[in-house]
């Protein structure tokens, strides 16, 4: 295991506790481990990197899929860890080789910005002290029970259980308060509110029909952000609009709820949280697109 | 006779950095162990230039502190320099806080549990604060006390050593006269001093340490100077490095301090002459600047020769 002597130069540039992110760790969760183990408030870390790095466009309302630059090597430095362990925890790569040749960014992954979501009640409760929330973001009670691990997975829109655990995901306390990430003047992996750590958030197993949901779902993240190429993406889009053109003569109703009626604007361009929620809304799977592939010219 | 060498031009004089563990370092080195592993309190003294701040950073690497990335820390020595002229106890907060790396900032109150909470989780067991003599009496020492009794209460109940290392002149060691002080805080503190030893001037080196010191220079200044014969200069060296000048409070003691710097310059003067040894002339003419010279003033007036080779260190304790 590698470590850092008292006689090193790192000795003084890296936190007084040095954690490496777990595999398929997410960046966010790493970063509130960091927090626990330096027995530092909820979000410092953050803010930390916040400070000590100029980010234009970067800040608050981050989703943590993709860090800028300037952050991943100060954090790396601040771990001892090199640059590319801590781009793992973040979706930075994947969404490159699907979105090429443009620059990888949080929306291709979930779709135009929501912004920050503190209802208006929640933000006169909690002043100024939730420093980062993520729309969507879930987390699994066994996952951080067992590691206090946040996976990448937990920013993925539509999955509501953990693939890992097959329990629900948990986007709000029980006391009613939605999770938020970083939030001062209370310790990471609890509740703002209420101070319940997450790891007692109740298990709840899904249906058999959310089960298959969850699996379908899954496995088409998984197609796209682990063999995922622009190619293939382009091959789903192009089933999608066979799909829609031939077949589907009524609007379709998403698994998200939104409904479908035709196709506009560049196909490019569709976050793969939307191109996911087609696909399984219109029951594409990996194997058709890999198909379809095949048979493009 | 001391033979030249050819007239081929010599590369450089190399000043070897090496730590050497000499019978000052034991015997300072001595006592912090027995503060680290008895987790007492001691108050430590030894004249400026003995080589104290080079014994505490070898004793630090020595300690087996380290940082994994699985979230391991360990750091059985907190070895700091006490703040000067910072009198505010967030001054020392912030001193001990940089000891274990970057910390991101946090109010003073935040900080002064943090503190506890981090020197519990790197598994601290003995405080070591270097030129003590520059804390302030109050409030500095009260913080240690906090700190070190909130760090022995529960739920952590580790108790840790402590030494003050100090600069002193004569028989005077700073804290002993307030310590001394009916205040409660004073009366407190000197209870948690140790029993033995409580308060340690740490001595330089006699002639006969001296002379054994010089065995070590001989052999790693072989390379350079062939013929180097330091042993037999032993009394001279001694005589000229204990004048009062030099040993003010007539302790009769040298500190390696000053017995490096003498026998550096000596070496590199001898070095640069293309000579195998040392002669007397060249150590006469070094115990004269150190002794004689040491206060004069030097007119820069042309214009400096190649800094090739010049190795101007620190030279204490350095071989």
């Amino acid at each position: 295991m590698p470590q850092t002597t008292v006689t090193s130069p790192n000795w003084h540039t890296c936190f007084p506790h040095v954690v490496e992110p777990y595999p398929d760790e997410w960046f966010a969760g790493l970063l509130l481990r960091c927090d626990e183990m330096n027995h530092r408030e909820s979000g410092t870390t953050w803010r930390y990197l916040l400070r000590s790095t100029t980010h234009p466009g970067f800040g608050p309302g981050s989703s943590f899929i993709v860090i800028p630059e300037v952050m991943l090597i100060s954090l790396a430095q601040r771990l001892t860890i090199s640059r590319e362990h801590l781009l793992a925890t973040t979706y930075a790569d994947a969404l490159a080789k699907l979105y090429s040749p443009a620059h990888p960014h949080a929306g291709q992954l979930l779709g135009h910005r929501r912004g920050v979501t503190i209802p208006p009640l929640l933000s006169k409760s909690i002043g100024n002290r939730a420093s980062a929330t993520v729309v969507g973001f879930h987390v699994c009670p066994i996952c951080i029970a067992q590691a206090r691990l946040l996976r990448r997975t937990a920013v993925l829109p539509h999955l509501k259980y953990c693939p890992t655990h097959h329990v629900a995901f948990h986007t709000h306390c029980t006391c009613g308060s939605p999770l938020i990430l970083f939030t001062r003047r209370q310790q990471p992996f609890v509740c703002f509110t209420c101070g319940l750590d997450w790891a007692q958030l109740p298990q709840i197993q899904p249906t058999q029909r959310e089960t298959m949901l969850e699996r379908d779902l899954w496995i088409l993240y998984e197609f796209f952000l682990v063999k995922g190429t622009k190619e293939l993406k382009a091959s789903a889009l192009s089933l999608v609009r066979d799909s829609v053109k031939t077949q589907q003569l009524l609007p379709l109703k998403l698994i998200s709820g939104r409904t479908l009626s035709m196709l506009t604007g560049n196909l490019d361009n569709f976050s793969l949280g939307y191109v996911v929620d087609i696909l399984i809304s219109l029951g594409i799977s990996p194997d058709d697109i890999m198909r379809n592939a095949l048979i493009s010219p | 006779m001391i033979e030249r060498v050819s007239d081929l031009p010599r590369p450089p004089f190399v000043v070897h950095q090496r730590f050497l563990e000499t019978p000052f370092e034991r015997r300072f080195q001595g006592i912090l162990r027995k503060a680290w592993k008895e987790r007492t309190w001691h108050v430590v003294a030894a004249v400026p230039g003995s080589g104290k701040s080079l014994g505490i950073a070898d004793l630090l690497h020595q300690s087996g502190a380290y940082k994994d990335t699985r979230g391991s820390t360990r750091l059985p020595i907190l070895a700091i320099r006490a703040p000067k002229n910072a009198a505010r106890e967030q001054a020392l907060g912030m001193a001990l806080s940089a000891a274990f790396g970057v910390v991101p900032s946090m109010p003073w109150a935040q900080r002064r549990i943090w503190l506890v909470q981090i020197m519990a989780s790197t598994g601290v067991e003995c405080i070591i604060i270097d030129d003590a003599q520059d804390l302030d009496r109050l409030i500095h020492l009260a913080l240690l006390k906090e700190l070190t009794d909130n760090l022995a209460a529960p739920p952590y109940e580790r108790p840790v050593g402590l030494c003050l290392v100090t600069a002193h002149s004569g028989n005077v060691i700073p804290f002993k006269e307030t310590l001394a002080r009916p205040d409660v805080l004073w009366r407190q503190f000197r209870e948690r001093m140790a029993l033995i030893d409580p308060y340690c001037i740490v001595d330089g080196h006699t002639e006969e340490e001296v002379r054994h010191i010089f065995i070590t220079f001989e052999d790693l200044y072989r390379s350079q100077l062939p013929d180097l014969q330091l042993q037999r200069w032993t009394k001279s060296i001694f005589n000229w490095l204990t004048s009062t000048i030099l040993d003010p409070d007539g302790t009769k003691r040298v500190t390696m301090g000053h017995l490096s710097k003498f026998v550096v310059t000596a070496l590199r003067r001898a070095y640069e002459q293309g000579a195998t040894d040392v002669d007397a002339a060249t150590l006469q003419a070094v115990a004269e600047l150190m002794i004689l010279r040491r206060d004069d003033i030097t007119h820069m007036n042309e214009l400096p020769k190649t800094l090739e080779g010049d190795d101007a260190t620190d030279d204490r304790n350095l071989a």
